[in-house]
């Protein structure tokens, strides 16, 4: 009797070893991945907050205006707010050719800590050349960097 | 068995108890009868004795159990002990939830974000980029240096040679790396040229909001403006900040702004504008301003903020005040009429008006008109204690209380006597900013609750205030600014379709004790849409010179009232205020 408990015991014993020890495991992985996948969005925080203030920067109202004046014509000196039925322009035939694209590249070259850098590319719908037309390729972040180096 | 006592009655000892060499007695767990007496017991189980004890009496088989079930009790605690160690890896619980939660923990260095009222980006840390040598780790000198000199051709090589020679293990080549140039350094893969990660401040909306934001230094410490007195706010939290600025309406009239002072050859102006139901600042410029990165080449005039530390007598414009006070405490009603033409004296001195008028004027035609005689004689039938009691109550005589720490302190006499009644109810002789004033502006024609100035967003939320005139004088100030608007001095802030009113200044300059020889504040303060006023707008430009188109004039229904008519034609889109009264056949366009 005290042969058999002793038994049950040890098995007992052996079997809660092996069950810690696959728990312990199963937990340092877990917590390794835990620790990865906070410093992803750790990282990924960072790209976002890059981008905000890069959208930030070229969403400056002096920039809209200048933008607005160069394509679409529009003067605040005039700024024409109420007019006729008659002043509106025709509606265009084909929506995609009033649409600008943006196309965005991102390439996963590891080249800082910002990761992958976004090279934002403006491209206009050309109906001349019937493709895309490059524009503008604007390092934001490089500029946003230069002004404060300046 | 043997039994022995020693000092003790042989009846105080139970069927189990022996006695031990030590002296002391021994006594067995389960026993019917405890000893009475108050001494040591040792728990004994007989099983180390004599294993014949377990089977010889009937208690042995629970005490085992007992004994048992103790040990089952100890080792499941450390069990489960052993289990919740290698689940949390030794970790306490507290330790695991915040473990999983690093996305809500603060990062120290970094500093929280500001927006505008509709989440524009006004301020941010990034981390960025430094570079720096340690000269005893280069290898080959010559490719080190002529590496550098093609990602920075600006630099001057011998500069670059002498950091990478130095004694020193520490030198900065740049600060702040553009991603290009980080990358084509890290192509270069050279020995002991390193990088160091740092948190910079930006402010992608440039000088727009430089005098609100204010700014930080290099270790991320506000020195100026909302970044000085949020600095503990801003370090220790990551919660963004939401101000109740509008990056479109600032930018509207930042350029306006700019637009009447290069027209009048001002060097200065200011505009306030601001939610006259919350008393939020919506835009709030000060010209000229200074780009928050080039604080060196910054002079005193572009850092100082000429919209709330700054104060200045704004003349006529007080005379909105002069009037709802009268109408308010005097009982005066708009049509009761004043003898503007007989010359009035004030102790020594002698109010004038600008032009000859006819001999009586209504309250309306004081306002529309802007009669100097006439308001005085308002202030004086109300008195100078009231006249005092009511600036003191719409908040000009005190430092506005808001979320910056630069504001002005405004300048009015000690001595309040009966000539400074007379020349502060036209706005002569009190200093105050261009923000209180629009903030007791708002008070006039809100309904008459005055609120402290904030640039913080409220949410729509309600914001106590206090009651400085009667909703029905206010109703009244409201018809008598839409009238100086269309019948007398703001004409040229008439912005079609937004009922705007409002009051002009014109004010001399203080100069030397006296006032200066023919220079002036322009200044045009007013409400839009009159008949229920969302917004009140302040344009200030300071020392304008008159031009042709403005016919020689440089007062404010010539400088500052046509600015306002702009900005008010941009703004009105943009804040939502629906055009009124005008058919859609009319094109408008300047």
């Amino acid at each position: 009797m005290l042969r058999l408990s002793v038994f049950a015991w040890v098995i007992l014993t052996l079997i809660m070893i092996i069950v810690l020890f696959n728990v312990k495991a199963q937990v340092e992985h877990h917590n390794r991945e835990l620790i990865r996948v906070n410093r992803a969005i750790a990282e990924e925080q960072e790209k976002i907050r890059v981008l905000k203030t890069e959208w930030s920067y070229l969403d400056h109202p002096d920039r809209i205006a200048d933008l607005a004046r160069i394509h679409l014509g529009y003067d605040t000196e005039q700024r024409p707010q109420i007019g006729q039925m008659m002043d509106l322009p025709a509606r265009a035939v084909n929506r995609d050719a009033a649409t600008s694209v943006l196309k965005i590249n991102v390439t996963n070259e590891p080249i800082s800590r910002l990761g992958p850098q976004l090279n934002a590319e403006v491209l206009e719908l050309d109906s001349e050349i019937g493709g895309l037309r490059h524009i503008a390729s604007p390092d934001t972040l490089g500029e946003l960097i230069q002004q404060l180096v300046d | 068995m043997t039994r022995k006592y020693r000092n003790q009655p042989e009846t105080a000892f139970g069927e189990n108890e022996r006695w031990h060499p030590d002296g002391r007695v021994r006594a067995a767990m389960g026993d019917d009868a405890p000893p009475m007496q108050t001494q040591k017991f040792v728990l004994d189980s007989g099983l180390s004795d004599n294993g014949a004890a377990a089977h010889g009496h009937p208690g042995t088989s629970i005490r085992l159990a007992f004994v048992g079930l103790a040990f089952l009790l100890l080792f499941a605690g450390i069990g489960i002990r052993l289990y919740h160690l290698a689940a949390t890896l030794g970790g306490t619980d507290a330790g695991m939830r915040s473990s999983t939660q690093p996305i809500i923990a603060h990062r120290p260095g970094t500093r929280a974000q500001i927006f505008d009222r509709n989440g524009e980006l006004l301020a941010a840390n990034l981390d960025v980029t430094s570079l720096f040598v340690d000269p005893k780790d280069v290898l080959d000198i010559e490719r080190t240096v002529n590496g550098l000199m093609q990602v920075f051709p600006n630099k001057d090589p011998n500069w670059i040679r002498a950091q990478v020679t130095s004694d020193s293990r520490f030198r900065w080549i740049q600060r702040s790396l553009t991603p290009n140039q980080e990358l084509a350094v890290r192509r270069l893969g050279l020995p002991g040229v390193r990088f160091s990660q740092e948190s910079r401040r930006f402010y992608p909306k440039g000088d727009l909001v430089s005098h609100i934001l204010g700014y930080t230094g290099l270790d991320n410490e506000g020195l100026a403006g909302f970044e000085r007195s949020f600095d503990k706010l801003l370090n220790n939290s990551d919660e963004p900040i939401y101000l109740s600025l509008d990056i479109r309406a600032q930018h509207i009239v930042a350029e306006e702004l700019q637009y009447a002072m290069d027209d009048f050859s001002a060097p200065a102006g200011a505009a306030v504008l601001m939610d006259t139901s919350t008393s939020e600042i919506i835009s709030m410029v000060s010209l000229p301003t200074f780009d928050p990165y080039e604080l060196d080449t910054a002079d005193e005039d572009m850092l100082f903020n000429r919209a709330s530390l700054g104060v200045y007598e704004l003349g006529s414009i007080f005379k909105v005040f002069t009037v709802a006070m009268a109408m308010n405490q005097g009982g005066v009603r708009p049509t009761d009429e004043y003898n503007v033409a007989r010359p009035l004296f004030v102790g020594r001195w002698e109010i004038s008006d600008f032009k000859e008028y006819e001999p009586y004027m209504s309250v309306a035609e004081i306002l529309a008109r802007s009669s100097n005689k006439g308001s005085a004689q308002l202030a004086l039938d109300v008195g100078g204690p009231e006249q005092q009691r009511f600036l003191r109550r719409i908040g000009l005589l005190s430092e506005p209380r808001y979320e910056l720490p630069e504001v002005g302190r405004p300048g009015f006499p000690r001595q309040w006597g009966k000539a400074h009644t007379a020349t502060i109810s036209y706005g002569q002789g009190i200093s105050v900013s261009p923000l209180q004033v629009t903030n007791a502006f708002s008070a006039m024609v809100n309904g008459g609750t005055y609120r402290e100035p904030t640039l913080l967003r409220t949410d729509g939320g309600y914001r106590p205030g206090s009651q400085v005139i009667r909703p029905d004088v206010s109703e009244q100030v409201n018809d008598l600014l839409r009238f100086v608007v269309t019948e007398g001095t703001g004409r040229n802030a008439d912005a079609q379709g937004y009922q705007v009113g409002g009051k002009t200044g014109t004010a001399d300059i203080a100069s030397g004790g006296g006032y200066a020889e023919n220079r002036r504040n322009s200044s045009f303060l007013g409400g839009f849409p009159m008949d229920n006023p969302r917004y009140s707008l302040l344009v200030l430009v300071y020392d304008p010179v008159p031009n042709e188109r403005s016919y020689g004039y440089a007062t404010g229904g010539w400088v500052a009232a046509p600015a306002f008519k702009r900005m008010v034609e941009r703004l009105g889109p943009i804040l939502g205020v629906a055009p009124e009264g005008i058919s859609p056949e009319i094109i408008i366009g300047d």
